[in-house]
């Protein structure tokens, strides 16, 4: 094939995967909007736990202020309705780009969707549905979580906050002798312990068994959320209480998406009652991204598996 | 099918021994030539120690074992399923004798061959990292550092070239890792593979 049509045939088929993601998301009743290519570097830096400062490209306004290029939009989305929303619920989409700057500048396209102002279970429900929707055609395993069972374990330790943000990278890496050393230095109860090491254990287990042993309210809420969504959803999704998301504003269920022959989740998303604060008035929200690039490559990989 | 990535040398020998105790690994012949073996629902590859850990990452392998010691270096992020008790080690800052309070200076000429775990262990002082590939025990005793950061064995090394341990950083020991995305697609296979593995103590 030459280089052309192989270009024109890897554009088509772009373009129609990013058409039947926003179609679909159209179908099921959420707008596409645009958001802001730039914002504020202050407010981004009010919002811990996003994109790291180092890789936010920055540019100058002619007021001599610096602004960033969006790193993800649902910080901007949110900066947009907040004073607009009362008690409405309000269903966005976006096919759009974002920007970083690890070794060099990339700009990805990330593709999702955000329903605000439901904070029931039955909001989170249609939010993975519709991901799970969006990966349905190719081999996938979807992981569903709840930050509120790790950060309640995590109450229940006595250290300082610094302690507390390694103990989180050694369950997300599930580094169990590290783990192990750090809990006991913090001197943590052996009934707590145990909690913890269930959470990167390598066994089998089911959302029941964690409910054994020392619980918290928090815990109790994640454990509660999780088994409703267990009965309802006849889809297949695996549950991890050890997911972890390197974004602060997570505060409930969080999911991510696997697909083969790519290294990093394809989709990611979660609850994120609390970002809205930031902004004045608080209301609840859930939402995700896809990485139209990774989804695409898992596509290829898998055709070419099989071809 | 899985794939498993193994260094070739000591550690690797180890590792096979576990492997061949629950029934895995008996195709891998490390008298051979041959990088790769594959048996039904297996593949094992032969690896430098440093390497293993490359392959398990970018999810050319899904599992792999390796020394802590790689995977801190490395900063890359794989599961560490368990620790595989052999292989057994530690960091330590090594200074000639006669110095040991060199640590007391705020200027600091560090040679080692692990600059990014040297670095997280020193983050509070004013560093100058020394990289070198080898005989490291060699570079205060010849004037080119204040003291060393490496993997302490025995301390007959050390011993020898007339330096002594003056802080422990952690300890060293094989670990069997997992590409992260492969640990999810896998899951059932690899859940039974390390329970196998641990009944083994």
């Amino acid at each position: 094939m030459k280089k052309i049509d192989k270009m024109m045939s890897r554009l088509k088929k772009n373009n129609r995967a990013r058409q039947n993601m926003t179609d679909r998301m159209s179908r099921w009743g959420y707008e596409l909007i645009e958001p802001s290519y730039f914002e504020p570097y202050d407010d981004y830096i009010q919002c811990e736990g996003r994109a790291s400062k180092r890789s936010t490209i920055k540019v100058i306004n002619n007021r001599g202020g610096v602004e960033i290029l969006r790193p993800d939009v649902t910080l901007n989305i949110i900066k947009q309705l907040s004073g607009m929303i009362q008690d409405e619920e309000v269903k966005l989409c976006y096919d759009t780009t974002v920007f970083d700057s690890e070794t060099t500048i990339r700009q990805r396209r990330q593709i999702g969707a955000e329903y605000l102002g439901a904070s029931s279970l039955g909001a989170d429900i249609e939010i993975m549905r519709l991901a799970l929707s969006l990966v349905k055609d190719m081999p996938n395993i979807f992981v569903v979580g709840h930050t509120k069972y790790v950060s309640g374990l995590l109450g229940a330790v006595d250290c300082t906050e610094g302690r507390r943000k390694s103990i989180e990278l050694m369950i997300y890496n599930k580094q169990i002798n590290a783990l192990k050393d750090m809990l006991e230095t913090c001197r943590v109860p052996e009934d707590i312990q145990v909690k913890f090491m269930m959470l990167i254990d390598v066994k089998h287990y089911d959302l029941s068994d964690y409910k054994k042993g020392y619980m918290n309210s928090d815990m109790s809420m994640a454990i509660e959320d999780l088994t409703h969504l267990q009965e309802i959803m006849d889809e297949t999704i695996t549950f991890d209480l050890g997911l972890i998301s390197s974004f602060d504003y997570y505060d409930g269920i969080i999911f991510k998406a696997y697909g083969k022959g790519v290294n990093e989740p394809i989709l990611k998303g979660g609850r994120y009652d609390s970002l809205s604060k930031l902004y004045g008035k608080t209301f609840p929200a859930v939402g995700f991204s896809l990485e139209l690039e990774l989804w695409m490559r898992s596509v290829n990989y898998v055709e070419n598996c099989a071809g | 099918m899985l794939k498993i990535a193994l260094a070739k040398g000591r550690l690797g020998e180890a590792a096979i021994k576990q492997f061949q105790a629950i029934g895995l690994a008996d195709v891998v012949d490390l008298d051979s030539r041959k990088l790769i073996f594959r048996d039904a629902g297996m593949e094992y590859l032969l690896l430098k120690p440093s390497d293993v850990i490359t392959y398990v990452q970018n999810g050319i392998a899904d599992l792999g074992v390796v020394g802590s010691d790689v995977i801190q270096e490395s900063g890359y992020e794989v599961y560490e399923l368990m620790d595989m008790a052999f292989g057994k080690c530690k960091f330590s800052v090594a200074a000639p004798k006669g110095l040991e309070d060199v640590l007391m200076n705020t200027e600091l000429k560090v040679a080692t061959k692990y600059p990014n775990v040297t670095r997280d262990y020193f983050a509070d002082k004013d560093l100058t990292i020394i990289p070198l590939m080898g005989s490291v025990e060699l570079a205060p005793v010849a004037g080119l550092a204040d003291c060393i950061v490496d993997i302490v064995e025995t301390g007959k090394t050390l011993e020898a070239n007339d330096l002594v341990v003056i802080e422990d950083i952690c300890s060293v020991s094989a670990r069997l890792i997992c590409n992260k995305v492969s640990y999810r697609f896998n899951k059932a296979k690899v859940v039974d593979m390390v329970e196998a593995l641990r009944s083994l103590s």
